[in-house]
C-alpha cells in the first residue's frame, strides 16, 4: 500500500511580501542617511531577499556582486542583525573586501573586521560631534 | 570525473575582469582548479530566479560555485551564452558569518 505524505514540501524557494522586502530596504536607506560616511562613492546596499529565502543562499549573511554595471553589496537579514551596528559592521566589512581586492591572504577576514571595528567607532565619535 | 590541474594559471580567479570570454564551460573550470578545494557547476535551471534577479534581461548559462584555497568566502561566478562562447557577467562573493550570530 502506498503511504501519502499529508505535508508535502514544497521545494520551492518561499518568496517574501513587497512590504517586508521594502521594510528592510528602507532600513538601510535610513542607517546610510544618518552616517553618510558608510558610504563608499559608486558602491551600492540593497537589501536581497534571495539571501533569504534562497535554498542555494543558506547561511550567507551577506554579498558582494561585480558586474560591468558595477559593484553592489547585497545584505540579508543575517548580516541586517539586530542592531544599527551589526548591519553598519555587515557593510563596513564588506566595504573593506571591496576597497582592498589585493588582500587576498591569510587574515583577511580579521583585517576586514579590524577595519569595520575601527571605521565604525569614527563614524559614530564624528555624528555624535554634529548632532 | 575533474582533470586534475596540469598547469599553473597567473591568473587569480577572483580578479577575472567582468566581460573575459572563455571558450567552453571546461576553459573555465581548468582555470579554476588549481586554485579551489571546491567545484561545481550550476545550471541555469538551478538558479533561475537568482539569475533572473541579478541580470535582468541576459541569457545566463549557469554559474560556477567555488571554494578558493585558503579564503573562507565561497565565491559563485555567472557565465553569460554569447554565441558560442561564455561571458563572465559578474563575480559574486558570499560571506556566511553574520554579526547578529558572533
Amino acid at each position: 500500500m502506498l503511504w501519502k505524505c499529508p505535508l508535502r514540501l514544497d521545494p520551492r524557494p518561499k518568496r517574501m511580501p513587497e512590504d517586508a522586502i521594502a521594510e528592510q530596504q528602507r532600513i538601510i536607506d535610513a542607517l546610510l542617511r544618518k552616517y553618510p560616511d558608510l558610504i563608499v562613492q559608486g558602491l551600492e546596499i540593497r537589501y536581497d531577499p534571495l539571501l533569504d529565502h534562497h535554498p542555494f543562499y543558506q547561511g550567507v549573511a551577506a554579498s558582494t556582486l561585480s558586474t560591468e554595471q558595477g559593484t553592489t553589496v547585497l545584505i540579508g537579514s543575517l548580516g541586517m542583525g539586530r542592531s544599527e551596528t551589526e548591519l553598519a559592521l555587515t557593510i563596513l566589512h564588506e566595504t573593506y573586501h571591496v576597497l582592498h581586492p589585493e588582500d587576498q591572504g591569510a587574515g583577511k577576514e580579521e583585517r576586514a573586521e579590524e577595519f569595520a571595528h575601527a571605521r565604525w567607532q569614527v563614524i559614530q565619535e564624528r555624528h555624535k560631534g554634529t548632532v | 570525473m575533474m582533470a586534475r590541474c596540469q598547469t599553473n594559471h597567473p591568473t587569480d580567479i577572483r580578479q577575472l575582469v567582468v566581460g573575459t570570454t572563455f571558450k567552453s564551460s571546461e576553459a573555465f573550470l581548468t582555470l579554476c582548479r588549481c586554485q579551489t578545494s571546491y567545484l561545481k557547476l550550476l545550471s541555469s535551471d538551478d538558479l533561475e530566479e537568482v539569475a533572473a534577479h541579478r541580470f535582468p534581461g541576459k541569457v545566463i548559462w549557469g554559474a560556477v560555485q567555488a571554494n578558493i584555497l585558503q579564503d573562507p568566502h565561497g565565491y559563485l561566478f555567472w557565465l553569460e551564452q554569447l554565441n558560442s562562447e561564455l561571458r563572465l557577467v559578474g563575480v559574486e562573493r558570499l560571506t556566511s558569518v553574520g554579526h547578529a550570530s558572533k
